[in-house]
């Protein structure tokens, strides 16, 4: 199989357009791999190796950075009028209530709306549509402030449940994906559901909900890998519970005692942090990597 | 008699099944509405209030009064030259996008869209980049570039103090990180190309070349042009990465718009009646920066919708 596909390498001329292409291609490719590669493997090593010898990839490894990160990656939090300290393991588990939640909630909500628009032809899908697609192609700059103002008032700011519930909205890209995808599902299968008894619910919940979980799968990751990399919200309305995103970001800036080991802090074991909050998304995408990488738009329903 | 019996029944069946539809319609649509109500509508209704409000809490009392102060200190003569450089630096950024991360993201969308050699492999590693959280990334590139490469440029580059090399290496992370972002949707884009197209391109003797730019771009034009909206939008949030490596004591040679905005907002400088004034501040600068990129991206989608190149 090998062979054969060695043989049909060298037997296709290469044109100069797909040459020029394929150079840019791997100086591209070979600097992420390289970036990649030289990181991970200082991560294993001690700080005056990498400083000292930094290509020199297989010197000195050792384990403790990344049993450092659990250590001496520590923050704190205000509890009962008191301080109390928050390991690194905490922050992974912020993350995951953080990106796990908000994905959830953003894509349910996207698909639902998405469903009763297309599927359900009154004044207001007709508003609700149109308000999608302009409010999507309207750029509002500078709202920021704003919103922290309206989370504060209504109580969302600094917990979950507010940060779910922002999260909770229908005006993204996806929904357009999932109005496409709910337009091409015929209505007959709503219709056999009535005659055998079953109701509006049955038909979205037993009917439509499963036909549509391999897209709600897929946008689901994609969302989650989003928030699970974006610092910058949970920074804004989360102050109180760190990410392991904001606890990168403080270390790269320095600030907000975030290292409780020797100052300032060492090369090595900031590597290995980024490791370790890289790991769940790349291990997610080397899984789902047909299903990540795939096309939205396939996988309709054939009529 | 029967059938009519039959006919009343069916229209009753009928209301009925459309008062439950509508009874479904409303409890499903009702909380996805109320959210968007308050974080779209309230917020951004509030956002234009705030942009005119001046705060006070000086006697211990919180006064809100209503003036264009805000809007006037961004045209006061030492925050001009500070926003006219986070200008020039986003259109920079604009630039770079449109100019260089556009072209060279459809080039090597269309090698792994035509599959060429290793073509699946380049699209795994193009899109690393999009998947990496950027802190751990920007983590990984100051270290390579400050330790692993730092023969290249005479020492650390990546740091707090203002150098000539430092600028051009925070342009490098950025296209490094940018080239991934929309490969997926070009790619998505171009499989919806007529492979009959192509082929009867290739029957012409189109060269490679010539179909890329003849057949899959005009193919693909609407796609192109929502990105480009989408980077002239950006125009006034990008903010380049700059948050992430320095927080808010980015450079000012270096600093965008975007950046400019969000460090009014989350700079821990300020704390108390001053913060307050920031957030009312940023939001004035937020309304004219839509008032003026809102109309620009409307205007720059029609005109490449209307003499942009045809399918046919």
């Amino acid at each position: 199989m090998a062979q054969t596909k060695l043989k049909n390498f060298n037997k296709r001329k290469l044109s100069v357009f797909e040459l020029m292409v394929m150079v840019l291609l791997v100086v591209y490719c070979l600097a992420v791999v390289a970036l990649l590669v030289w990181g991970f493997m200082a991560s294993f090593r001690t700080d005056q190796s990498v400083v000292q010898r930094p290509w020199a990839m297989f010197e000195d490894l050792t384990i403790e950075n990344y049993l450092e990160v659990f250590g001496n990656f520590t923050t704190f939090k205000y509890v009962d009028g008191g301080t109390q300290t928050v390991y690194f393991e905490e922050m992974f588990l912020n993350s995951l209530l953080y990106a796990g939640g908000g994905a959830l909630m953003q894509t349910l909500c996207t698909a639902i709306v998405a469903y009763l628009t297309a599927k359900y032809d009154n004044l207001c899908s007709k508003i609700v549509h149109y308000t999608v697609i302009v409010t999507l192609s309207l750029p509002i700059v500078g709202n920021l402030a704003s919103m922290l103002q309206i989370t504060k008032a209504l109580g969302l700011f600094d917990n979950f449940v507010g940060s779910w519930i922002m999260k909770f909205g229908f005006n993204n890209i996806y929904y357009l994906i999932f109005y496409a995808f709910f337009k091409k599902v015929p209505w007959e299968y709503a219709e056999s559901t009535f005659l055998d008894g079953g109701n509006h619910y049955t038909v979205f919940f037993r009917i439509m909900l499963p036909l549509t979980m391999p897209l709600i799968a897929t946008v689901f990751l994609l969302n989650f890998i989003q928030y699970w990399n974006d610092f910058e919200t949970p920074y804004m309305f989360l102050p109180s519970h760190t990410t392991a995103g904001i606890m990168l970001y403080m270390s790269i800036i320095g600030g907000g005692g975030t290292w409780s080991g020797p100052s300032p802090i060492p090369l090595a074991p900031q590597l290995a942090a980024a490791f370790m909050v890289f790991l769940p998304i790349f291990i997610l995408f080397l899984v789902f990597c047909n299903r990540i990488m795939g096309n939205l738009f396939e996988g309709g329903i054939k009529e | 008699m029967t059938g009519q019996k039959l006919n009343a029944a069916s229209a009753v069946k009928k209301k009925m099944s459309k008062k439950r539809g509508m009874l479904f319609y409303v409890t499903m649509i009702a909380f996805p509405l109320l959210q968007f109500v308050l974080f779209y509508v309230i917020v951004n209704f509030n956002s234009v209030l705030m942009a005119f409000q001046n705060y006070d809490n000086s006697t211990g009392k919180e006064v809100i009064t209503f003036s264009w102060d805000n809007i006037a200190y961004f045209f006061s003569a030492d925050v001009v030259v500070d926003l006219w450089l986070c200008i020039k630096n986003s259109l920079m950024y604009l630039a770079l996008n449109i100019f260089v991360v556009m072209p060279i993201s459809l080039l090597f969308s269309y090698y792994v869209f035509k599959k060429f050699h290793m073509a699946k492999l380049f699209k795994v590693i193009m899109y690393l980049p999009s998947i990496v959280c950027s802190t751990a990334m920007v983590i990984f590139y100051k270290y390579y570039i400050n330790d692993a490469l730092s023969g290249l440029f005479g020492g650390s580059v990546i740091g707090p103090i203002f150098n000539a090399y430092q600028q051009g290496v925070i342009i490098v992370f950025y296209l490094l990180m940018s080239f991934s972002g929309n490969i997926l949707l070009y790619i998505n884009a171009m499989c919806q190309t007529p492979e009959s197209v192509i082929e009867a391109a290739n029957i012409d003797g189109a060269n490679e070349g010539r179909i890329f730019l003849n057949v899959v771009v005009p193919q693909i034009w609407g796609t192109i042009v929502s990105l480009i909206v989408i980077f002239f939008a950006w125009l006034a949030t990008n903010q380049a990465y700059l948050f992430t490596f320095y927080g808010f004591n980015a450079n000012r040679e270096y600093q965008t718009i975007g950046y400019y905005l969000f460090n009014m907002i989350q700079d821990g400088r300020f704390t108390g009646a001053a913060l307050e004034q920031n957030y009312r501040k940023a939001s004035a600068l937020g309304l004219m920066l839509t008032l003026i990129v809102a109309p620009v991206t409307i205007l720059v989608r029609n005109l490449m919708l209307k003499y942009g190149p045809k399918e046919d």
